[in-house]
């Protein structure tokens, strides 16, 4: 247990730090400027619209302003909750969220152990090139390239298939809601490995060249090199990037949903962001829309509390 | 020779470097000057919406050379800046919406469908209006909706909402045709289909001929308009016109729409459709849809759209098919006897664009509107808003008419059907004196076929359905119906996902499939928006149905 410092302050100590943090000021001042930047960002768009989560709380009518619109109380939230398509809407996305989760995380650190033992150096980069590629690719432009190729009856790889004898009906791979659930789960995967490989390939980077040598020593293959050095030395950002990424089991890409999204998969395209966009944005139903976002971001934050928690039961740092 | 030679060789340059000059020195006409029109003492901005149909090859709608001739014309003459605001046109609500909650209201807004406006008046979007005033700013627009009868549709809730614009001939759809291929046809020793079963008949022929395997275009539906008019009961009952008839939410549990799918449902069975029908997003008629460049690639039997003197799908497919000659279908073909008995239509609203106001404008924004419609609506205005640049875009035919280049595509180029998208503020189709001559001027320009008598032949035969009581429009409500802003977009997704799903399940399966969607459709707040609206039709909130005589 820590004990607090019940010690009055030296004003001598305190006048030493604001001098050294003066030095640091102007040693970096150019720093500091590019991180206001940020600053500015995060409290703009995440602090300057809290005001607006009241429209959750009203019968919010856009012309009338706040002023002119009622409020209702938790009426909003008690609506939602005995909205069928709300629930429906919720299973989707935590099922999805978490098929993710499952799916994409293991992928890049997979990725990036392979890439780590790479030998060729111009190899090794332009195999990372190309692996980074399709993060910079939006969601329509991937969709409208997996309609091409993926389509029942005229889609490049059903054609292909279908000439070479290996299948007499097309594939439904976007028009049948199991198939779809597959390929939207790993054209996610494709699409984030290479970028999501980065962070661990740096962590790899910071691990001493001394440990590998010391179990090469010991007679270590290649494999137990992995399994003993390299995992051990990433696992705290591991750990940090699991916390953060079960912050996003409640969210929703509306983007992906709608560029992959058909009537014939809607048992499963219908989670959060399209209900949100029907329910709320496009009847013009705001509070609607506010609760759903509200709900979705204090479950996320009692997740990530929970896992950050759990990481530190295990012995990890955590986040906070 | 070579001196001839020499001489053509500097005549042909001169005219080259000259003739550009000639072109960028033709300007349109001025616009009208209503003497009683006043400008301001202080600059005025109003904005106002055009639909963005995404077309390609044509300018930005909302900065483009008839934009910028507005503001000079009107803007510039009445110290009055003129915004045009882009509303996708697939997304209308959405777009609206957006700008309303952003606190960017256009001055003015304007929908074809009154459930949409109705919305917005009741939301607080829209501002009350003193007819009388409008009358006085505006008393050429004004007089229009006298003699045009549409005085009794500009209150909600009792209140004056809106105003509305002509909709020329409404009763009859004249300004949409629906093209086949003839040369198919004459190929098969066949007729342009005038009944059902001889439509059937040409559609399989095409198909045992190889011409096409799919022949038949079929889209998702991307508005809530369900094209189930002829499939009704005729007299069709008013309490049941009055709770399904509507372009605000599909009637998925209605009998004619049962009827309508059931129909799509052994077609599509007989591959008359592609099996990717439903991955086609775009608009059809609007957009580059699947079915539109079929068509063009000479795959498919049938396709329509509005007309225009510039419609680049026509003009496309006779690019990519020489020698292909096209004909206007029927519109009997529908009949099919104790099926689809009559050709039923629907008949446009008596109005075209539902016009309101911003409850956001000043009385200044307000005025500005008004008299931005008052100038639009005057003819020399109107003239060359619809024709263009004499000499670039159009000439004068011996009649005295303009006739339109649809082919031209410089700077002064009109955009989407001869700028209906900005005209529509005062009407929803080009007016010349006759009908004949109406039609003679938006029959499709710059294609080998000249469509202007058969267009009239269809406008006759669609006035004698209309004769007959066969075409007759949606209810409109004088109050709001709340339940439809709420569960319209949801059911809209729904009814793509359930007509899709009919029309591809095994025939056998239909019915069984239509009774269990029919129920969750009604259970996800169809039966609401019926119950709203059945009360509105018993406390006399609507219009009537026009007197159907029995056949």
């Amino acid at each position: 247990m820590r004990t607090k410092n019940l010690q009055p302050a030296n004003p001598l100590l305190e006048g030493k730090g604001m001098a050294k943090f003066k030095n640091r000021l102007a040693r970096d001042w150019q720093l500091y400027v590019l991180l206001l930047l940020p600053l500015a960002f995060v409290f703009i768009f995440k602090y300057a619209a809290y005001p607006g989560l009241r429209i959750a709380f009203m019968n919010y009518k856009p012309a009338r302003g706040y002023a002119g619109s009622t409020w209702v109380g938790f009426d909003i939230f008690r609506k939602i909750f005995r909205d069928a398509d709300f629930l429906r809407a919720l299973k989707n996305s935590m099922m999805f969220n978490f098929l993710d989760l499952i799916v994409g995380f293991p992928v890049p650190i997979i990725l990036a152990l392979l890439l780590n033992e790479l030998r060729f150096p111009r190899f090794k980069k332009l195999s990372q090139t190309i692996l980074y590629l399709p993060h910079f690719l939006s969601w329509v432009i991937i969709a409208s390239v997996a309609y091409q190729v993926f389509r029942p009856d005229t889609g490049l790889l059903n054609i292909v298939l279908k000439n070479a004898g290996l299948i007499e009906n097309g594939i439904p791979f976007l028009t049948e809601k199991n198939h779809w659930a597959a390929t939207y789960l790993l054209m996610a995967v494709w699409q984030n490995m290479g970028w999501g490989s980065i962070i661990y390939l740096a962590a790899m980077t910071g691990i001493s060249p001394e440990l590998y040598e010391a179990a090469t020593v010991d007679g270590a293959s290649r494999l137990r090199r992995i399994w003993h050095v390299t995992l051990p030395g990433i696992k705290a950002t591991m750990v940090t990037l699991l916390i953060l990424n079960l912050g996003r089991i409640m969210g929703s890409n509306f983007e992906r949903l709608s560029a992959f999204g058909n009537v014939n998969v809607r048992e499963y395209q219908y989670q959060l962001a399209v209900y949100i966009y029907e329910k709320g944005l496009a009847g013009g139903n705001f509070s609607n829309a506010t609760a759903v976002g509200l709900i979705q971001s204090f479950v996320g934050f009692l997740l990530v509390l929970s896992a950050d928690r759990f990481a530190k039961g295990l012995g990890e740092g955590g986040l906070i | 020779m070579k001196k001839l030679l020499k001489t053509l060789l500097l005549l042909t340059l001169v005219l080259s470097m000259t003739l550009p000059f000639v072109s960028m020195a033709a300007e349109a006409a001025p616009g009208a000057s209503p003497e009683h029109l006043v400008p301001f003492e202080n600059r005025v901005k109003i904005t106002v919406p055009v639909y963005d149909r995404s077309k390609e090859g044509y300018p930005a709608v909302d900065d483009n050379y008839w934009t910028r001739w507005v503001q000079k014309e009107f803007g510039d003459k009445y110290n009055v800046d003129v915004e045009y605001v882009a509303i996708p046109r697939g997304d209308v609500m959405t777009k609206y919406s957006l700008l309303i909650a952003g606190g960017e209201t256009p001055t003015i807004l304007m929908e074809y469908d009154y459930p949409k406006v109705a919305q917005w008046a009741n939301d607080g979007a829209m501002a009350e209006i003193d007819l009388e005033e409008f009358a006085k700013v505006a008393p050429t627009f004004y007089q229009a909706m006298v003699d045009n009868n549409q005085l009794g549709y500009t209150k909600i809730n009792g209140k004056d909402y809106f105003v509305l614009t002509e909709r020329p001939y409404y009763n009859t759809t004249f300004t949409y045709a629906n093209f086949i291929r003839k040369d198919w046809l004459t190929q098969l020793g066949l007729d342009v289909p005038k009944s059902y079963a001889e439509y059937v008949a040409a559609v399989k022929a095409v198909q045992e001929a190889g011409l096409a395997a799919n022949p038949i275009g079929l889209s998702l539906p991307k508005t809530a308009y369900v094209v189930n008019f002829a499939f009704r009961d005729f007299p069709v009952n008013e309490a049941e016109w009055a709770m399904h008839s509507s372009l605000g939410t599909p009637s998925l549990s209605w009998h004619p729409t049962y009827k309508l799918l059931k129909r799509q449902n052994a077609e599509y069975n007989q591959n008359f459709f592609s099996s990717e029908y439903d991955l086609d997003l775009a608009d059809v008629g609007a957009g580059a849809s699947q079915w539109q460049t079929d068509f063009i690639n000479g795959q498919k039997l049938i396709y329509g759209g509005y007309m225009s003197a510039n419609v680049s799908w026509l003009v496309s497919f006779y690019e990519k098919n020489p020698g292909a000659e096209l004909a206007i279908v029927d519109n009997y073909q529908v009949v099919e006897p104790g099926f689809v008995d009559h050709p039923q239509i629907r008949a446009d609203n008596p109005f075209g664009m539902i016009v309101g106001f911003s409850s956001a404008a000043t009385p200044d924004q307000l005025k500005a509107a008004w008299m931005f419609m008052e100038w639009m609506i005057q003819p020399e205005t109107l003239f060359v808003m619809e024709n263009g640049v004499e000499g670039v875009t159009y000439t004068l035919g011996e009649d005295g008419l303009p006739v339109v280049n649809g082919d031209y595509r410089g700077e002064e180029m009109l955009n989407h059907n001869m700028n209906i998208d900005m005209t529509c503020l005062v009407h929803a189709s080009k007016k010349l004196g006759t009908i004949e001559q109406t039609i003679a001027a938006l029959a499709p320009k710059g294609i080998p076929q000249d469509f202007t008598q058969p267009l009239i032949d269809n406008y006759y035969q669609l006035k004698d359905l209309a004769d007959k009581g066969w075409a007759y429009s949606d209810p409109v409500f004088a109050v709001a119906i709340e339940s439809e802003s709420e569960f319209s977009p949801t059911l809209l997704s729904l009814y793509q996902e359930y007509s899709t799903a009919l029309t591809k399940c095994k025939p056998e399966e239909f019915d069984a499939l239509y009774a269990d969607y029919s129920q969750k459709f009604l259970d996800a707040g169809y039966q609401q928006i019926i119950d709203e609206r059945l009360a509105a039709y018993e406390s006399g909130q609507t219009t009537k149905l026009p007197v159907q005589p029995a056949q």
